[in-house]
């Protein structure tokens, strides 16, 4: 009954984007702090205010600006409006007819208006900003140039994932929008773990057995200490550092947390760290003829002798020359390699360096390698049925 | 920059002031020189106009009394940004906010007074000859354009009062609200109450023309129009713009047309019929802030106005106050709120780059919350904190700075070793570039499988595991994401062309000072350092390669990039 408890604890937790990023709500220096702040002095200032929040996807801008308008809805609950636009729908062209984004204009002007008049402050949110910065920037325009006067009380929040989305404005609307941009930066290691700690330890006051409590945290204690563990992430991080990634490890190590026991172990999280590392290509070298290998590894040759182009003709001029320098055994006839050939194009580990020669033959045409020469040698290693011959090939290109 | 010797009672010579007050003659040495005098009570009149305050007299003498009061409040008065008034946040902070926002409009414009004349002077002419006009308005964005010109309408409305002849109709239209640009027409007809005795069939231009062209239909008052960011009815066929001055040509018309726009040469593209028939529009071109004006604006602004509540403060500890009840104070606040030098850069730096004054006004209030933040942070109760160059300098920095640097540094470490195999691989075409000619025509453009390889070769040489092509895909679409590298859109998944859109020097600039937990970004960096045998300025030209497929010059390049790559 615990162990369910606390799992699904931990599952709404991971799920809940106000709590994850809720981890740096108290540190002054926090995207959330400045945000709050900004927009805290726009409406108690009553002057107008724009804003633009960088950073890759998956950083938590949005979630960000959900905390803090949260937030501020229950300290001002009647002094705020917000209106949510996305460059998705809304930009000018992706509207069918003009007037309905004319209208749209309209009534972002007039609802500008009668706020200024009776003092609330809105708060436009305008997600995908970047699209809206395509064609005229009407909407953009006319937004911003309200605001330029001294009735409306508005603050302009753009997000975007484009680093240069400022650079994207035309020079009158640059010139309107002011440029305070917030960065949205990868966590640190010490955010990370903070983050982890955060979401990771199950608080005390919930109804489960202290004693089970104390043991599921001091097990996540030392997994977070343990150097494999810091390896594991690492490796995650070095591909993408954004919030949200961490979270689905997170997440599927989390469920895969086993209901006897209860506790969280590191081999839940190299489970999940394992779907992270599927090589799809690699996996299916496993069901690859050891004919199709050869050919590969003569394309692979081929490739790193900086011939230009190839095509099968020459790839099979080198797969003959290794029959006669090696002697194998494994020496086929042309029409069974074309087959073997075709196969491969199938899978997609080669293909076609254009589309242009569909009319000639397959023989003929330019082809090249689909996959890297570091999968290639995992897959060779994960076969025990490759001859040795082949693998000696591969190293002798010095290729570790 | 506010003189020192400002104080609240500053003496001004006003036709109703003396009358009021008990005073004696002022001494002379402490009057102001009239100019400044007039200057002042400009602006005193057109503030109380904007409804912030009454219209305000002179005040006081050396000797009255009032002036005690005033030495008293004045050193109350001194610029203290802590300092809370009836338990509200900093409320000097928020008035010099305030008056530095771009939405609140100035008392007076300055630094304009030349173009307002001018376009004054022609719309009187046109006035009194009761002859038709245009005139082009030109200038960068944030150079006073459209609010001089709103000035210039105000006055004109007072001028034609004064002179006693019917005001003319006036239309002030921003383009950019029209859903098509014939509705402008449309819009004249309404506003201009022209619309009576057109027939259904005929458009609103045919009509306006109509009445243009035939005397009977004139009503006898001057039409003016002020058309706000008119490139906007620029069509493919330029015949709305070139309609609408055509209007100021006709014989009986009596239309005074004023533009705004960016353009300089808006005028010599689009309407050169009017230069054959002689009716050019008159343009005024509105030059980009100096330094100097810069300075005198930002100046003139924190020049504040007493918020009320000062103001009753003062009326309530003097014991003339029905005196003081009945001519108002206004009174300039002589806040040294910034350090000269450091207003002095602030008018340097934006003059340098744009001249744009909504730049300067925006680093202005950025610096001052930099200042609030550090003041809310430290303990220390010092009674005056200025702005100082720090704080501008680093307002700066946030405005101008381009946050590229910050986010390579930032990156996962496989998408910085992609940005630096994109690096490697340019630069070893560049050394292999044997002729200026090719060095010229350099594609910059990549196929995806050449970056991997390039990406699996520094990945061998600084012990990182690759990642898988997929995986290398989706890194960058990552990078493409943020617009560091730009991918182009093509039909199959295999031969997409990748272009890299970041300086390379900005990402080696960025590897190197990057002082990472691992070695390999500084491996990476110096093995970059070390490539570069053509030195560290060269910049990317752009790429001349349309969409498709190379051309035979660019396969050459394409087997340099093999041998390049041994």
């Amino acid at each position: 009954m615990d162990t369910e408890k606390a799992l699904a604890l931990l599952r709404s937790r991971l799920y809940d984007p106000n709590y994850v990023h809720a981890t740096f709500k108290s540190s002054e220096e926090s995207n959330y702090c400045k945000l709050k702040f900004l927009i805290m002095n726009s409406i108690s200032d009553s002057c107008n205010n724009s804003i633009l929040l960088l950073g890759p996807r998956g950083s938590g801008k949005v979630a960000v600006v959900d905390l803090v308008l949260e937030d501020l809805k229950t300290q001002h609950p009647d002094s705020i409006s917000v209106i949510r636009l996305n460059g998705l729908l809304h930009s000018d062209d992706n509207f069918a007819l003009k007037a309905s984004s004319d209208d749209n204009a309209g009534f972002m002007i007039d609802m500008l208006k009668e706020c200024g008049l009776s003092h609330k402050s809105i708060i436009f949110v305008l997600d995908e900003f970047d699209l809206f910065a395509q064609g005229k920037q009407r909407l953009l325009y006319s937004l911003l140039d309200a605001m330029q006067t001294v009735s409306s009380q508005a603050v302009v929040i753009g997000v975007s994932c484009r680093l240069d989305a400022d650079q994207l404005l035309e020079k009158r609307v640059r010139s309107r929008f002011s440029h305070r941009k917030l960065l949205f930066v990868p966590p640190s290691r010490e955010d990370v773990r903070r983050l982890l700690e955060h979401i990771l330890y199950l608080p005390k006051d919930i109804g489960l057995l202290s004693k089970y409590v104390a043991e599921f945290n001091s097990k996540i204690q030392d997994i977070l200490n343990d150097k494999k563990f810091q390896e594991i992430l690492d490796s995650i991080l070095f591909i993408d550092g954004a919030i949200n990634n961490l979270v689905q490890f997170l997440f599927r190590a989390v469920s895969s947390m086993s209901l006897e026991s209860g506790l969280l172990s590191l081999e839940n999280f190299k489970g999940s760290h394992l779907c992270y590392q599927r090589q799809p290509k690699t996996q299916i070298l496993e069901g690859v003829s050891i004919l199709e290998l050869y050919i590969l590894v003569c394309m692979n040759r081929l490739e790193c002798k900086e011939q230009n182009s190839y095509n099968f003709n020459s790839v099979m001029k080198e797969y003959k020359a290794i029959h006669e320098a090696y002697k194998t055994s494994d020496n086929y006839r042309d029409s069974v390699c074309l087959r073997a050939f075709e196969h491969l194009l199938e899978r997609e580990l080669i293909g076609f360096v254009d589309n242009k020669g569909r009319n000639l033959s397959i023989e003929i045409q330019p082809v090249k390698l689909l996959i890297s020469p570091h999968e290639l040698y995992l897959g060779l290693k994960s076969r025990s049925s490759c001859p040795a011959i082949l693998q000696k090939l591969f190293d002798h290109e010095s290729f570790r | 920059m506010v003189p020192k010797e400002s104080n609240p009672s500053r003496k001004r010579s006003s036709p109703g002031g003396y009358s009021e007050s008990p005073c004696k003659a002022p001494s002379p040495g402490k009057w102001r020189s009239p100019r400044r005098c007039n200057g002042n009570r400009d602006e005193v009149r057109s503030v109380g106009e904007n409804g912030n305050l009454s219209n305000g007299d002179l005040i006081g003498s050396p000797k009255s009394p009032r002036k005690e009061l005033f030495r008293n409040s004045n050193q109350q008065l001194k610029w203290n940004p802590r300092g809370k008034l009836l338990n509200c946040h900093p409320a000097q902070m928020q008035t010099v906010k305030h008056a530095l926002h771009v939405a609140t409009p100035p008392a007076i414009v300055v630094c304009r007074e030349k173009e307002q004349k001018n376009i004054l002077e022609f719309c009187k002419s046109c006035f009194q000859q009761s002859k038709a006009g245009s005139l082009y308005v030109c200038g960068c964005p944030g150079t006073g354009k459209t609010l001089s010109i709103g000035k210039v309408k105000e006055y004109f409305l007072g001028w034609s009062k004064e002179v006693g002849v019917p005001s003319p109709d006036v239309l002030t239209i921003n383009c950019t609200s029209l859903t098509s640009t014939s509705e402008i027409f449309s819009q004249m007809l309404v506003k201009f109450e022209l619309s009576k005795g057109k027939a259904t069939n005929t458009s609103p231009l045919q009509h306006l023309q109509d009445i243009f062209s035939q005397k009977k239909h004139q009503s006898g008052r001057m039409l003016l129009m002020i058309a706000d960011e008119m490139d906007y009815l620029i069509t493919r066929d330029h015949a709305v713009l070139h309609d609408l001055f055509m209007l100021t040509t006709l014989p009986f018309s009596r239309f005074i047309l004023i533009g705004i726009a960016n353009a300089i040469d808006l005028a010599d593209r689009f309407l050169q019929k009017l230069e054959a028939l002689n009716c050019k529009p008159v343009v005024i071109t509105f030059r980009a802030y100096s330094k100097d004006q810069i300075l005198k604006i930002l100046q003139q602004r924190i020049m504040v106005v007493l918020p009320q509540i000062y103001i009753i403060y003062a009326i309530c500890i003097t014991p003339y106050a029905c005196i003081v009840h009945t001519s108002l104070i206004s009174v300039a606040l002589g806040y040294d709120v910034f350090q000269p030098a450091a207003l002095e850069y602030c008018a340097r730096k934006v003059a340098a780059t744009s001249g744009d004054i909504r730049k300067a006004l925006d680093i202005c209030r950025c610096a001052i919350e930099v200042l609030e933040a550090e003041l809310k942070g430290s303990v220390t109760n010092k009674e005056t904190e200025k702005v100082s160059f720090h704080h501008i300098e680093t307002a700066i920095s946030r405005s101008f700075k381009s946050p590229v640097v910050d986010i390579i540094q930032s990156l996962p470490q496989h998408q910085q070793v992609i940005l630096c195999s994109f690096v490697r691989l340019s630069q070893h075409c560049k050394k292999n570039a044997t002729t200026l000619a090719e060095a010229i025509i350099l594609i910059i453009v990549y196929v995806c499988d050449q970056l991997n390889r390039s990406y699996s070769e520094i990945c061998k040489s600084t012990q990182i595991r690759p990642v898988g092509m997929m995986d290398f895909a989706s890194l960058c679409t990552a990078l493409n994401d943020q617009g560091l590298l730009e991918i182009a859109q093509s039909r199959g998944d295999k031969s997409k062309k990748i272009k890299l859109k970041v300086d390379s020097s900005d990402i080696t600039f960025a590897l190197k000072v990057h002082i990472c937990c691992l070695s390999t970004s500084c491996y990476i960096a110096a093995s970059l350092a070390h490539d570069t045998s053509i030195g560290t300025g060269h910049t990317f030209f752009p790429e001349l390669l349309g969409k498709g497929r190379p051309k035979t010059r660019g396969s050459s390049i394409n087997s340099q990039f093999h041998l390049a790559l041994k």
